[in-house]
């Protein structure tokens, strides 16, 4: 039998699950055709945790709703994030990878055949980087915007970055954010050398550090 | 669901992680203090996040009617 918090809780949901419906629709378009699936799920995995560990202490049930939502849709995103570097890892020797943001020199696409030559072994470990790879650069990315957040003076380099990924030139954002051109290519470095160190930190056996720059005639440190 | 874009390079994957992963989005709490106050200079990397950017993500949490500065 529900606990009265738990039917708070079952409440909360019903009243508002026609909003969260529409956030997940709008804040997350391709996984429009399984709305209603991934509600559902969030709504049990909700329960069954409630009845293992306890109710939280929650004031505002839309808003935790809404966060589990989220984080849910992000999970099932993050799927394709891995799917697309086991392929690229089918595609690639490590020696082949590209820029990690646009504003640094890149090589381009390969689109030659694959060198069959490494054994099974060495492709297996190959896919193993691959997989890490994305998921730590995925975190190491809402890492680092945690990190500028903490103080405001790091703001400026969270968004100089964020301009960047998304193909902007350092002229550009230099005249976009009324900054000495040098100054931005100083908040570029730092933001670089932020995320390295990061990757380095968590990256034990440097192999991602090792493909994010082999080639690029960069050492990793 | 609707697939990604073809995810060539890990350039390509960076792009989608930021685009559509929120990787980039504000913590929940600056992002609820931005709609507040929309023009105050200390969200200025969110509001180029969101009007810019158009992170279709934060925008999903946009109130109806934001307030004026």
């Amino acid at each position: 039998m529900a606990s009265s918090a738990e039917a708070e809780f079952q409440t909360a949901w019903a009243d508002c699950q026609r909003a969260l419906r529409e956030y997940l629709v709008r804040a997350f378009p391709r996984l429009a055709s399984e709305a209603d699936d991934l509600l559902q799920e969030v709504f049990m995995e909700a329960i069954q945790r409630f009845r293992a560990e306890g109710m939280p202490a929650v004031v505002d049930w839309r808003g935790w709703c809404r966060t589990a939502v989220r984080h849910r849709a992000i999970d099932r995103l993050r799927r394709w994030e891995l799917r697309a570097f086991r392929q690229l890892s089918g595609q690639k020797t490590s020696s082949q990878s590209d820029s990690f943001d646009s504003s640094r020199p890149s090589e381009s696409s390969s689109s030659e055949p694959v060198d069959s030559s490494p054994g099974p072994a060495t492709q297996a470990a190959e896919k193993q980087r691959r997989t890490r790879q994305g998921l730590l650069l995925s975190e190491v990315l809402v890492d680092f915007c945690r990190f500028c957040e903490a103080k405001p003076t790091r703001l400026k380099m969270k968004e100089a970055y964020e301009r960047v990924l998304h193909g902007q030139r350092p002229e550009q954002i230099a005249a976009a954010m009324e900054l000495p051109p040098a100054e931005v290519h100083q908040l570029l470095y730092r933001a670089r050398q932020w995320i390295l160190e990061r990757i380095r930190q968590a990256d034990v056996d440097r192999s991602v550090f090792v493909t994010l720059f082999a080639g690029k005639g960069e050492k990793p440190r | 669901m609707t697939e990604p874009p073809p995810m060539n390079s890990f350039g390509d994957v960076v792009r989608w992680v930021v685009e559509e992963l929120g990787a980039f989005c504000p913590s929940a709490e600056r992002l609820a203090a931005y709609w507040r106050k929309p023009f105050d200079p200390q969200y200025r990397d969110i509001r180029y996040h969101v009007e810019e950017a158009q992170c279709p993500i934060c925008l999903a949490d946009r109130p109806e009617k934001p307030k004026e500065p």
